[in-house]
């Protein structure tokens, strides 16, 4: 699990450089598939906890860090106020 | 619904040419979830559909340098998709992102999305930036607990 923006960067960083190689990207025998496939989710799951999570709590309350997803959701629904 | 049964169903999609990916860590979705997944992954402009463990992501176009990141981001020049955040502790979908640059097509991936919704799950729009978008989509599934 990434714990870190500068370990996400580094990930990042390292699936740009897998992608170079196209045996990467159509070979699912090859190592760099299997490693590319592993980067790949790492990194979405890093987005999906805290870069879509920093997004949903722009503007509200902090000290919601800990709490999941659909926590959020139902703080969120009751603060937000409908945008015009 | 367990991991070998819907990887068995998008397997159907993948065959057709559009990619479903659920992310490796994920081994069992909520059916609902699998529902608008495949719903989705049936209209035509899709090729992309992602599912991580609390969103779902469809798209016409991913992102070139990232594999599995469908482009969903409003206001994109020429990307068709949405991006739903879903909690199962409530059983609430949030419409977070929807891009159509093709008239129409934004009301064809939120039909996907609620044509078979179950009567235990509440749609909701936390952030409304669509303009009326959003008025009409309620008052057209006015059957549905919309929070918005």
């Amino acid at each position: 699990m990434i714990t870190s923006e500068k370990e996400y960067e580094a990930i990042v960083t390292k699936i740009e450089e897998l992608l170079t190689n196209p045996e990467n990207i159509e070979n699912p025998e090859s190592k760099g598939f299997e490693e590319l496939n592993r980067l790949s989710d790492l990194a979405v799951d890093y987005e999906e906890k805290s870069l879509l999570r920093e997004e949903l709590i722009k503007g509200e309350e902090s000290g919601m860090s800990d709490k999941s997803m659909a926590e959020i959701l139902e703080e969120a629904i009751k603060r937000a106020p409908k945008a015009q | 619904m367990k991991r070998k049964e819907f990887d068995k169903l998008f397997l159907r999609s993948n065959e057709s040419g559009t990619q479903v990916w659920v992310i490796t860590r994920v081994k069992e979705l909520p059916d609902a979830i699998v529902q608008m997944a495949f719903n989705l992954a049936q209209l035509d402009f899709i090729k992309y559909v992602r599912i991580c463990d609390e969103t779902l992501a469809a798209s016409s176009e991913n992102y070139p340098n990232r594999p599995k990141v469908p482009i969903t981001n409003m206001n994109h020049e020429t990307a068709i998709g949405i991006q739903i955040l879903y909690g199962t502790k409530y059983n609430i979908i949030d419409f977070y992102d929807i891009n159509s640059p093709i008239k129409g097509n934004g009301s064809k991936m939120v039909d996907a999305v609620l044509k078979d919704f179950p009567k235990d799950w509440q749609p909701a729009v936390i952030m409304d930036w669509s303009n009326g978008f959003w008025e009409k989509m309620e008052k057209k599934y006015d059957n549905l607990d919309w929070m918005m």
